[in-house]
């Protein structure tokens, strides 16, 4: 974004062009918001905020929470990779209206949560990322996994989000509030979590964990859960966690299969093979691993 | 319009609207008497710590506003879908 006194620099410079230039570059600033539903969302925020704090009505306030938890969690997810496939979607929040007749309106297994005020909003896009996640990623494998590590993946998911909203006032309400508390409560979440963590921070826990699993919730569809299908999925958390923490020079399994995972890696890495040999031993690696 | 995608619909109660809820579902009378509890922990639910409130088979589940509670809830609404 031009800082205004450069934008001064140009119209001095250049005259009146500077300013047609100008016009341009804010005409389509403004189409983009317009035609982009999560960035308008933003805007609307930005003015029921400012009406809310003028006027402090309660609907300024109902809409500028609505819309800016709505929009931070939605650009948010549309930056973390292979956001459309995998990871929570969009939301959209609705206000319950408390009319007589609204209990019947509402779904079974549906959750109603209670926002706070427009002054904590850090909590409230917690609370929401929360439910987001819950409600909408891991379809399919959910009843499969225990409570240890469905919580470490959920989490882990939430962080991401939140990470990516860029706000450090909400991840650190997240993390004194709910992601510490929640593994302190037990070793088995703390191990969990630290594995996730390592497959997460070598950016294969939504790159490659989430879209496995993914593919393998749709393999298993259908057939009745069993011991064997947690076992297929700690396997192949145990065999991405050590390719992750792998030292340099140290051997690790380059190969997980199982009955409905079948995973081969080619570590490609090595400087001076690559040097010495280019590119043919992965290439043949790769050829062996694929027979 | 961009991001026209199904979007997940989340709803909520507004902090000085949980007498109104309480009143539209027929439990305001309930929760002045102190006959409303936590699901989760037992605690009584007041209009000020009340977090959240679920159905599952009809029924209304309600939690406190502690997170451990919250995180509870949702997973009593996943046993009912398996």
């Amino acid at each position: 974004m031009l800082d205004p006194t450069t934008f001064i620099s140009y119209v001095s410079e250049y005259g009146v062009w500077a300013l047609v230039v100008g016009a341009v570059a804010i005409i389509y600033y403004l189409v983009r918001v317009v035609l982009d539903e999560d960035r308008s969302a933003a805007w609307r925020a930005r003015i029921y905020r400012v009406l809310y704090r003028v006027s402090g009505r309660s609907e300024a306030e109902k809409k500028y929470i609505a819309n800016d938890v709505s929009s931070r969690i939605n650009l948010a997810r549309r930056n973390m990779p292979f956001s459309q496939e995998y990871l929570p979607h969009s939301i959209n929040v609705l206000w319950v209206e408390s009319g007589h007749g609204e209990a019947s309106s509402i779904n079974d297994n549906e959750m109603l949560i209670r926002l706070d005020p427009a002054e904590l909003e850090e909590k409230n896009i917690v609370l929401l990322s929360d439910a987001l996640v819950k409600k909408t990623s891991l379809a399919g494998i959910r009843h499969i996994i225990n409570e240890p590590l469905e919580l470490s993946m959920d989490l882990n998911l939430v962080k991401n989000l939140l990470k990516e909203i860029g706000d450090r006032r909400v991840l650190d309400w997240f993390f004194r509030n709910e992601y510490q508390p929640v593994l302190n409560q037990s070793e088995a979440r703390r191990e969990w979590n630290g594995k996730i963590v390592e497959i997460d921070e070598r950016g294969l826990f939504t790159r490659l964990l989430l879209v496995e699993l993914d593919k393998y919730s749709k393999r298993i569809m259908g057939k009745p859960s069993s011991p064997n299908m947690f076992n297929e999925i700690s396997r192949l958390i145990e065999f991405l966690y050590k390719i992750a923490t792998k030292g340099y020079g140290q051997d690790v399994p380059l190969e997980c299969i199982s009955r409905n995972i079948k995973i081969g890696v080619i570590l490609v890495g090595e400087t001076s093979k690559l040097l010495r040999e280019g590119i043919d031993p992965y290439l043949d690696a790769f050829t062996y691993s694929l027979r | 319009m961009k991001n026209k995608q199904q979007k997940e619909i989340i709803r909520a109660i507004y902090h000085k609207e949980v007498a109104n809820f309480f009143e539209s579902i027929g439990l305001l009378e309930t929760l002045q008497r102190g006959e409303i509890h936590c699901d989760v922990c037992g605690e009584q639910i007041t209009l000020e710590n009340f977090k959240a409130s679920a159905k599952k088979s009809g029924k209304f589940l309600f939690c406190c506003d502690k997170e451990f509670c919250v995180q509870k809830l949702a997973s009593k609404l996943k046993e009912v879908e398996i």
